[in-house]
């Protein structure tokens, strides 16, 4: 009673702040399998998942860690450099990794931002300088202030750094589409706490902050499904993930809109503190139905009655609403013929479904165990072909689409019945919680006993695919370790959250300056010419096999797009040549830096990088054409 | 009774009558507001400015050999090629540089995709420079027609010059080359 009590009340505080949750993109729903199969009769199961989103906190829960913005120590500003007038070296703010944002004069006419202010290129190989007149001079008028507050209701923008395009100005159009972002609009420092946040100037959550996934306390939910399926015992059929949700409140068919639903109400340990709670990807429930009749149809959540409640450890207590983002349903497939016998001589009897005719098994001698007298299967009544079927005849009697002609031993020894064909092993997807990727690659021309001093850090953008699946992760950060050839060899391991696949798995891996590779089996060397993949993954990271991916290294070149602004764009050609020949660096740079051209890591751009890139030009023409 | 609620209906009659009027006002207005909007925009009010090509690909053709030119609109400096030649209804026996640019980096026939694909990596620091009106040669294709007629040479759309210095993409101008089959 008291439970329920206390249950009770942390729905009401829920409901209150359904509207809230802000600092969450939305946590996604869906059921596994996505697709149910079973026969008359069976009991069909489905688990009830929620996946919530990722969030930075200042503070450890349940500890009391601080943090600082090491970003900017690093930083070194300097507007231009003084030994290279040339160079501009941003911190306002910083890049990504932490360190300046460096711009070269390349290209006459290019305005750059420099510690808030606009510097002009006037030539190739110039000086910086703040004098506008060779970049367009002031032909926008006056620069507009920066936005730092715009559709805040759906997450925020800051639209920052205008810049005088074509006679406008042009803003950089920051999301808050990041956890743990920062950016500076009108002169402050701002934060971007979560995925689809608002942007901030509370920078806790920023500065040294914690990832940590929202945390689910409390559900009600409706789960609607087809009149295929039944479930008349809630208390049995409704089986809660204690390790999750430890209290049913209820758990109740009801019926909305003429279909039948499952009203689920629980809440976790009222004894549980918040880093008990579970994040991330959470079986909230298994529900087994009970398969009543042949048909298909659909299991789903109703999001507009679906509320989640949880801790927040940003908003704290006052917000304990997790916003619901994507809902998935799942299909099921009810097929005609129970897997039990069919048995009219027992009380109460086991009849067929509507339309099929119990057809008696007569044992030859003693019943067989675990057999009865009577016991019979199912069969399609009336056959829809008259007289039967027979495949010996001319023109043959044949069946309808998925019967099989079962010969009944009569005098003609080859009329028979049709038979519904048994439905083929389905294949269900295979549900886990977290999968584990281990692997080790190598970057193109990157090789041992060499000056590989900045090849540190380089992300990885990693997507998996299985049936049909995929996920994309980036970001991902390989470590160096001994290695047995001649390039250096990086290892990772990554959990592949939101991902429900162990088996025939491809990985397709890109480095940052790197095109996008496809590995699909142990110890590959060549280009996998196949669709899907033959990896098999386990949930640990002890057990989950180590992919060698070594031989088959990524190809570097991919440097820019399309120009020498936009992002690489998964080819190398021209202008990736071009950009680098254009960035020379005379000196190199100190280890651990990062480069865009520096192809093989030795910190600086020279020769070596152009030859790399075209070793990997001419090896993937010779693939693609 | 009646004398009590003729005056407060008398009233709000008005009000609802008059605050009528207002609100069909400010429709009226809006309309006209909007309708305006979308002449002003339908009409341009700024010149379109074309971009000038700075190349053009041409081809010459004579006794089964096919020669793309390239010709400068204004003196410029290049650093690479990526040429990519669709045909159809030809032959194309083989490629080659006609040593008025480098070697190229990537030279090769597609028979499955009916491309020619040629790569110039040019890796002189000033790149390779053409003054206006040059005509270079860039590529020279033996081909056989196909006897029925309707061959044709086309500069693909992965083609690009990418200028010295810039790495920007420069544009150019280009035309097929029809071969009737007469020829």
């Amino acid at each position: 009673m008291l439970v329920a009590m206390a249950g009770a009340l942390l729905l009401v505080k829920q409901n209150q702040n359904t509207q809230r949750g802000a600092y969450f993109a939305g946590t996604k729903m869906f059921m596994q399998p996505a697709a149910l199969t079973g026969k008359v009769g069976d009991t069909i199961l489905v688990q009830l998942y929620a996946e919530t989103e990722k969030i930075i906190t200042a503070n450890r829960i349940g500890g009391t860690g601080t943090g600082t913005d090491s970003s900017s120590s690093r930083c070194v500003e300097a507007c231009p450099n003084s030994s290279q007038k040339n160079l501009l070296q941003n911190c306002t703010p910083p890049d990504s990794d932490g360190t300046s944002k460096d711009s070269l004069c390349n290209v006459a006419g290019r305005v750059e931002d420099c510690g808030g202010r606009d510097y002009c290129c006037p030539s190739v190989g110039g000086q910086w300088t703040t004098t506008m007149t060779a970049c367009g001079g002031t032909s926008c008028g006056t620069k507009p202030a920066e936005q730092c507050a715009i559709n805040a209701n759906e997450g925020s923008m800051l639209r920052v750094r205008p810049v005088c395009t074509g006679g406008n100005w042009d803003f950089d159009d920051q999301l808050c589409n990041k956890a743990g972002i920062k950016d500076v609009c009108g002169g402050r420092d701002y934060c971007c706490p979560s995925v689809g946040g608002q942007w901030t100037t509370d920078m806790t959550a920023c500065n040294g902050g914690i990832e940590e996934y929202a945390k689910i306390s409390s559900i009600d939910t409706v789960v609607c499904y087809g009149s295929n399926l039944s479930i008349n015992d809630p208390a049995t059929q409704v089986i809660l993930n204690e390790e999750a949700l430890k209290n049913k409140l209820d758990a109740s068919v009801v019926t909305i809109n003429g279909k039948k639903c499952l009203r689920l109400v629980a809440v976790s340990d009222m004894a549980a503190k918040p880093e008990d709670l579970k994040g991330g990807m959470v079986k909230l429930v298994t529900i087994k139905f009970k398969a009543e009749s042949a048909g298909t149809g659909s299991v789903g959540i109703l999001p507009e009655k679906t509320k989640l409640g949880g801790y927040n450890p940003v908003a704290g207590a006052t917000d304990t609403a997790i916003k619901i983002g994507t809902v998935t349903d799942a299909s099921y497939t009810v097929s005609g013929v129970g897997s039990t016998v069919c048995n009219l001589r027992i009380d109460p009897p086991i009849t067929c479904p509507t339309g099929y005719t119990c057809i008696e098994k007569n044992y030859t001698g003693p019943t067989p165990p675990g057999h009865r007298d009577g016991d019979g299967v199912c069969v399609l009544s009336p056959s829809p072909t008259p007289g039967g079927c027979n495949l010996t005849v001319n023109p043959p009697r044949i069946c309808p689409d998925g019967y099989d002609c079962i010969t009944t031993g009569n005098s003609d020894g080859a009329d028979g019945v049709c038979v519904l064909r048994p439905s083929p092993t389905p294949t269900i997807p295979v549900t886990t919680d977290t999968p584990i990727l281990n692997f080790k690659v190598t970057f193109g021309d990157v090789k041992k006993n060499m000056d590989t001093k900045c090849a540190t850090d380089w992300p990885l953008q990693v997507i998996v695919l299985s049936s049909g699946a995929t996920k994309v992760y980036t970001g991902i950060k390989v470590q160096e370790i001994d290695s047995s050839g001649n390039l250096v060899e990086y290892k990772g391991t990554m959990p592949l959250v939101g991902f429900n696949h162990l088996t025939n798995v491809a990985v397709f891996i890109k480095g940052p300056k790197h095109l996008q590779m496809k590995y699909a089996t142990q110890n590959q060397s060549v280009t996998y010419n196949k669709a899907g993949g033959e990896l098999t993954l386990t949930t640990s990271a002890a057990t989950s096999p180590l992919y060698n991916f070594t031989g088959y290294s990524m190809l570097a070149g991919d440097i820019v797009g399309d120009s020498v602004e936009a992002a690489p764009n998964g080819v190398i050609n021209g202008v990736d040549f071009a950009y680098l020949k254009s960035q020379p660096t005379l000196d190199p740079l100190t280890a651990g830096s990062y480069l865009q051209g520096d192809l093989d890591g030795n910190c600086q751009i020279n020769s070596n990088d152009t030859v790399i890139l075209k070793k990997s030009l001419e090896t993937k023409q010779g693939e693609l054409y | 009774m009646k004398n009590k609620l003729f005056w407060p209906i008398i009233v709000i009659s008005i009000i609802i009558i008059v605050e009528s009027i207002v609100l069909i006002s400010r429709n009226q207005a809006n309309k006209t507001a909007l309708t305006n909007n979308v002449e002003v925009n339908v009409t341009p009010n700024e010149e379109v400015k074309k971009v000038a090509d700075v190349f053009s690909f041409e081809w010459l053709y004579e006794s089964g050999k096919a020669t793309l030119t390239l010709t400068a609109n204004q003196t410029v400096s290049i650093d690479a090629i990526d040429l990519y030649i669709g045909y159809k209804n030809v032959k194309v026996d083989s490629v080659k540089n006609l040593e008025e640019l480098p070697k190229p980096s990537f030279t090769k026939i597609s028979t499955e995709k009916s491309l020619v694909v040629m790569n110039y990596l040019i890796s002189e620091a000033d790149g390779f420079k053409i003054t206006a009106g040059q005509n270079v040669k860039i590529a020279e294709l033996e081909i056989s027609p196909d006897a029925d007629g309707g061959a044709e040479l086309t500069i693909d759309k992965g083609t690009l010059v990418v200028e010295n210095g810039t790495a920007k993409v420069l544009p150019f101008s280009s035309r097929n080359l029809i071969i009737n089959g007469a020829l």
